[in-house]
């Protein structure tokens, strides 16, 4: 479980606040998008839930365990950080090396480090594009490659920044699919409203650092007049009924 | 772009050689670091002028890249570069050293067209024996090596990220050209007035998508304490291959293997 509470957050030097007294729960299994305009924050949420800042005020507790650095092993464990660029996240030379980073690093024995690896592919249905080599991959094909680098570790916190940007319709329908097989707890940062629309249960509206509205999908990506006061429209799957 | 293109090939194709299954790859890097730094201070300690042995040190390099089935006219184009830097070090030498030891035909053999030729080549075996190192051995288990021979963290872990860097930083560079050459297609290479904004813009998105990378390794467990301690042992075959080359390279080094070869038919 995820527990945010009165948490306010501004980037070193910087005078405005970017996150403002923010407070909200996320119980495990459940699917969370994270919405707003750019500028919002949505990023900042992420990063300090993964304790990328820790200079915040108030309280992040993530399964019983503040974000705080003494904590960040443990923490980081139990969270799968799917970056937005596919491209800084996949660093080494093939897609089983990359796939097999965080197991090694985590001190796994060999063989646990192949079951995972291989198990990570297999769940996301890219066991063939094991041996390729990261560049020679297509961008649905590198989004793909990217979660299986965090499954690698078996979180059980799946957080997706901006997942389809640059992915054409057919690899965000395959990573629509894919997002919805996966079990745990999932947080999805977009401005994809038709990709929060298809993939998360509840969802939370973020203007100017400030918790909107945080209550049920369909409810919030129904209500245009709300999203058009924070800088954003229905999704297109609305907009054409 | 072409040249921006090759070079970011280039390194992935390092990248996926040192990740191959080939026998050198299986080798323990720990002995594949030591050889390669004992075959660099022997070839360094060969005398300027000693052309002779200079050149049997290339046995060595031959057979690394029969058994590790690497080639050395690839490896010597990748190389160019530095190489045309060799030879600009030791064109010095035949200006400053003009003592005539014989004659080819009628053209002059100085000594100082001897230890250029020597430097050279050592120049030439020192950084191939490095690149194929490089070739059969991935970056992270070269800093394991390191770290096996009690290398500082920070300088092993500088080594890492630099490595993993170049591909960040080519991308970016790349990016750049593009957007340039699209806004100045009858501009041959970068108008000197535009150097330091994309230099400058250069550095900053570097920084930036260096400092994500960093960010996914570390979101990855990445801890530059723990991450080279691997214990793993130097296997029987290892050994072997240590013993086989050291020994090699000690004849190459304290035997005039090419005079005695010529000694049998003279």
């Amino acid at each position: 479980m995820i527990e945010v509470k009165e948490v306010s957050f501004s980037y070193n030097g910087s005078k405005k606040q970017t996150l403002s007294n923010m407070n909200f729960k996320i119980e495990n299994e459940e699917s969370v998008g994270i919405i707003g305009a750019n500028g919002a924050g949505k990023s900042t949420i992420l990063k300090l839930l993964v304790g990328l800042e820790l200079s915040y005020q108030g309280n992040i507790i993530i399964n019983n365990l503040k974000v705080e650095k003494q904590n960040l092993q443990e923490i980081r464990q139990k969270i799968g950080y799917v970056f937005q660029d596919s491209d800084s996240q996949l660093f080494m030379p093939t897609v089983y090396e990359d796939v097999a980073f965080a197991p090694r690093n985590y001190g796994f024995s060999k063989e646990e480090v192949d079951a995972r690896t291989i198990e990570a592919l297999k769940s996301i249905g890219i066991e063939e594009l094991q041996d390729r080599q990261i560049y020679r991959l297509s961008g649905g094909e590198k989004k793909l490659a990217s979660i299986a680098t965090v499954l690698s570790m078996k979180p059980d916190i799946l957080i997706f920044d901006e997942p389809t940007i640059a992915l054409d319709p057919k690899n965000r329908r395959r990573f629509i699919n894919v997002l919805n097989s996966l079990k745990g707890m999932k947080i999805v940062t977009s401005h994809d409203l038709d990709l929060i629309y298809d993939t998360c249960d509840r969802t939370i509206l973020i203007a100017d650092g400030k918790i909107i509205f945080d209550g049920d999908t369909k409810t919030i990506l129904q209500n245009k007049d709300l999203l058009e006061n924070n800088g954003l429209e229905l999704p297109l799957s609305l907009q054409r009924r | 772009m072409n040249k921006i293109d090759n070079a970011i090939k280039t390194v992935h194709h390092m990248d996926y050689y040192a990740n191959h299954n080939g026998y050198l790859n299986k080798i323990h890097p720990l002995v594949k670091l030591l050889i390669t730094i004992i075959y660099i201070v022997l070839l360094t300690s060969i005398d300027k002028y000693n052309l002779v042995m200079t050149l049997a040190m290339s046995i060595y390099l031959i057979l690394i890249s029969i058994i590790g089935d690497l080639s050395i006219k690839n490896a010597l184009k990748n190389l160019k570069v530095v190489l045309l830097l060799l030879f600009i070090l030791g064109i010095a030498n035949p200006i400053l050293d003009r003592t005539i030891i014989t004659y080819i035909g009628i053209v002059p053999v100085t000594t100082g067209m001897i230890s250029m030729f020597t430097l050279l080549l050592k120049g030439i075996f020192a950084i191939l024996a490095s690149y194929f190192l490089i070739l059969t051995t991935s970056i992270e288990e070269i800093c394991y090596a390191l770290k096996m021979i009690h290398m500082p963290n920070i300088l092993i872990t500088v080594v890492m990220l630099i490595y993993r860097y170049i591909i960040v930083f080519l991308k970016e560079v790349q990016r750049i050209w593009v957007a340039y050459q699209m806004r100045a297609p009858k501009q041959k290479g970068v108008h000197y007035k535009a150097w330091g904004s994309l230099i400058g813009s250069l550095m900053l998105r570097s920084i930036d998508r260096a400092q994500v990378v960093y960010e996914s390794m570390e979101l990855r467990g990445f801890n530059p304490d723990t991450f080279f301690v691997k214990k793993e042992k130097v296997d029987k075959k290892s050994w072997v291959y240590f013993c086989l080359m050291l020994a090699l390279l000690i004849i190459l080094r304290f035997v005039p293997i090419f005079e005695i070869i010529g000694g049998i038919f003279i």
